[in-house]
């Protein structure tokens, strides 16, 4: 009888953690152009995508990093620039298929900020080609999401219903995909089990609620005027007026060749 | 045969007639094996096992789905699959039907992949790039035509690298005039004047143990298009309001017995130029026995900003370099190189923090000033016999400099300052042997070295009153560190090959006096 009970406890506790982590890892490297007119000012950032059950987190290795680091016991801090340079995408985006939602996590400068989405965001059309990537075989499908055009190619053998970024929906996780310019190019680069599955890493619980309108605006005005949205908190800089003036054009420069964002318009 | 293409264009034009089927709904709800619904579960729709997808789902939140399938298929082929548990296959009529599917858990692992980064393949060889080829009109010096080539990056500090490993030599037309500074010609050495760039792959440069030690390194050698070439780069600047300089000439002169290489170089306006003069070299000693300099004291420094040091750094610079290659004879090589480098360096620095408390708000606010001094000697005269039997490598080498820093901190509870005189002096041989004798080869290494600094530090008023004066403030703090290292380290031994096999013994002593 004892013998029944403890395995009755174990196999619910094997239950609840299959529940709460993530078991496999995806790892896709993006090409994107920075600047729409510009095709020099193509870049490379790795992102990854942690798969469990029902839910699955995705971000920029730089992200996932930072988060790694501030889990830690001891927490280790980054300087803002050094995490700057380590990526040009902050965000975290959790897809959850009991609640059939996604939440898009970003901290903005000291704003932590959420939004809610559905996770269905593209009606995607099957195509009748195949190919194999890295040893999958793989399928075509088509689909339009906030402004871009999509080509994806789904592996009906690992059966994520997945993908980088928000892309989700197919039979299968998506290995390729691109928008017809060749602006966001992501292509699986590793596909992994977790020897020890992860558990959730951030509570998102002291992120404020907003709407991506709002989200967007937050993040887009910090991205235009950093110091400004610093000082507005009550950062002083012990500079001159001139060097701030100088340092606040070179910011406005590099913000104005970051206009090629992956969403172009909002999904109604 | 007008007539037969007209009967085969009908009858296409019947089954497309036929192919508009009226749609099937297939819908269903999935569950595990403890009953529970499971979202997220794929579903594809296809005609049988094999062929493509005609239509697909994915279970919503209460493990339901639902599917129009378009096809004249009598049966279809239903696949449900969710991770962690076993595909769920069926084939099924072709009507609308609702179904429910139990899917049973299974420890089946998915295919893993990784993709290694691509890795340029060519080995033992020699890899020639005509810079022609890579040159635009952006480019001056040599070092803008290193970074576009395969496989070669060039750190922020100048030390280029292939394949992720630091480059082991640099050569210009074969000879090695620089060793490990080669940034001043990388810097300075027009492009014009090259007509290729070699990269050595596994490039061993010592000749006697070519086949006995491989290398992983890879080297690099510039081709001049000329064999007599004068080249260099001369550069001055001026501006008004504060008054800013700079100044940099750097005549040279290769021919395939003598080169040189001369800089004089001058700025403030936070160019760092004292990295023309960093040596690269790999060292296969131990730190201990070397001559580099050691900070044991240091005033309180101001944080880096993280930006280029043009922007931030208030210098007055002067560097001076000269080095001289001649070959004697075949072989056989003789250099000099000396530099000097002079700097002043202002720094401001302001540090404000914020703590947080229930109640208040502190803000502490700490201004740093510093004044660095900084003179510095180097000198190096090398011998070197590379010839296929024998290799001698005799490198006497001095350093000396007379550094001074003075620091000023600026806080609401007082002000300190701080005062320190940091002189050094080195002086090193090092003799490097190798021959071979029938089938083995004999090595001897010696290593005799002498360094000697004089550290002194002031600090007032004094510090850590705690410690030093039971708790009473106190005038001035002075701190001395006194070094004088004598180092000797000879080593020697042979090595035998036995067929695939090389064998090496090792005799060393070595001796240190510190104090």
């Amino acid at each position: 009888m004892r013998s029944i009970i403890i395995l009755a406890l174990l196999m619910s506790l094997g239950h609840l953690k299959a529940q709460k982590s993530y078991s496999y890892k995806a790892t896709y490297r993006l090409e994107y152009q920075e600047n729409s007119t510009d095709t020099n000012s193509i870049k490379s950032e790795i992102g990854v995508l942690y798969l469990g059950n029902d839910h699955s987190r995705y971000s920029s290795l730089g992200k996932a990093i930072k988060d790694s680091l501030e889990n830690m016991t001891n927490p280790e801090t980054m300087r803002m620039d050094e995490y700057n340079q380590m990526t040009d995408f902050k965000y975290s985006i959790y897809k959850d298929y009991k609640d059939n939602e996604l939440i898009l996590a970003e901290k903005v400068f000291q704003y932590e900020l959420k939004y809610k989405q559905d996770l269905k965001q593209i009606d995607w059309e099957i195509q009748p080609e195949n190919k194999e990537i890295l040893g999958f075989s793989v399928q075509k499908a088509t689909g339009t999401f906030a402004g871009r055009n999509y080509i994806a190619w789904f592996a009906p053998e690992l059966p994520f219903s997945n993908g980088p970024y928000k892309f989700s929906g197919l039979p299968g996780l998506i290995l390729e995909i691109s928008d017809l310019q060749g602006h966001y190019d992501f292509s699986l680069t590793g596909f992994q089990e977790l020897e020890k599955p992860v558990d959730k890493l951030m509570n998102l619980d002291s992120y404020k609620a907003v709407s991506q309108q709002e989200l967007d605006q937050v993040r887009d005005d910090y991205n235009r005027d950093p110091i400004g949205t610093m000082q507005k908190a009550g950062i002083k800089f012990g500079w001159s007026e001139e060097d701030e003036a100088e340092q606040k054009k070179e910011l406005t420069k590099k913000y104005k060749k970051r206009n090629n964002p992956i969403e172009l318009h909002f999904n109604e | 045969m007008d007539y037969f293409k007209q009967i085969f264009l009908f009858l296409i034009s019947i089954f497309v007639g036929f192919a508009s089927y009226s749609q099937t709904e297939i819908s269903g709800q999935i569950f595990d094996d403890q009953n529970e619904k499971l979202s997220g579960a794929t579903v594809i729709i296809s005609k049988d096992s094999v062929s493509s997808i005609l239509a697909y789902g994915i279970s919503d939140t209460d493990g339901k789905f639902k599917i129009g399938v378009k096809t004249d298929s009598e049966f279809l082929f239903l696949k449900v699959s969710y991770i962690g548990f076993g595909t769920f296959k069926q084939t099924v009529q072709n009507k609308a039907q609702t179904l429910q599917v139990k899917l049973l858990p299974s420890s089946e692992s998915l295919k893993e992949v990784i993709v290694k980064s691509e890795i340029l393949q060519q080995r033992g060889d020699t890899l020639s790039f005509s810079v022609a080829a890579f040159k635009d009109k952006n480019d001056r010096v040599i070092a803008d035509i290193l970074k576009k080539l395969p496989g070669i990056n060039i750190r922020p500090n100048g030390q280029i690298y292939y394949k992720d490993e630091p480059i082991q030599k640099y050569y210009i037309e074969g000879l090695d005039l620089l060793e490990g500074r080669y940034n001043m010609a990388n810097n300075n050495l027009s492009a014009d004047a090259v007509s290729r760039v070699e990269i050595l792959e596994n490039h061993q440069p010592v000749k006697v143990l070519d086949s006995l030690e491989f290398s992983e390194r890879a080297s690099i050698n510039i081709k001049l298009k000329k064999d007599v070439t004068v080249s260099g780069t001369a550069t001055v600047g001026m501006g008004a309001a504060p008054l800013l300089w700079q100044t940099k000439v750097t005549p040279m002169i290769f021919t395939k017995k003598r080169q040189a290489i001369v800089t004089y170089q001058s700025n403030n306006t936070g160019n760092d130029v004292s990295g023309e003069i960093r040596n690269f070299s790999i060292n296969f000693f131990e730190n201990d026995f070397d001559i580099d300099k050691e900070d044991w004291l240091s005033i309180k420094n101001v944080l880096k900003p993280p930006f280029s040091s043009e922007r931030w750094l208030d210098n007055n610079v002067h560097l001076g370099s000269a080095n001289i290659l001649q070959r004697l004879k075949d072989d056989l090589d003789l250099k000099l190189n000396i530099s000097y480098l002079n700097d002043y360096q202002q720094q401001d620095g302001s540090t404000q923090t914020r703590y947080f408390t229930p109640t208040d708000t502190i803000d502490v606010i700490e201004n740093t000033n510093n004044d660095i001094f900084v003179s510095k000697l180097e000198g190096q005269l090398t011998f070197e016999k590379n010839a296929d039997k024998n290799y001698l490598k005799d490198q006497l080498e001095f350093k000396g400099s007379w550094n001074a820093n003075r620091g000023f901190i600026d806080r609401p509870d007082g002000q300190i300052k701080q005062q320190l005189d940091n002189p050094f002096f080195g002086i090193k041989n090092d003799l490097r042997l190798l021959r071979t004798v029938g089938k083995q080869l004999i090595t001897f290494n010696s290593n005799i070295g002498f360094t000697e600094t004089n550290q002194d530090l002031l600090v007032q008023p004094g510090q850590f009153e705690a410690i030093f004066n039971d708790g009473d403030s106190y005038g001035e703090i002075q701190q001395q560190v006194s070094s004088r290292k004598i180092y000797t380290d000879n080593s020697a031994g042979f090595t035998k090959k036995f067929g695939q096999f090389t064998i090496s013994q090792n005799l060393d002593f070595r001796s240190r006096i510190n104090n």
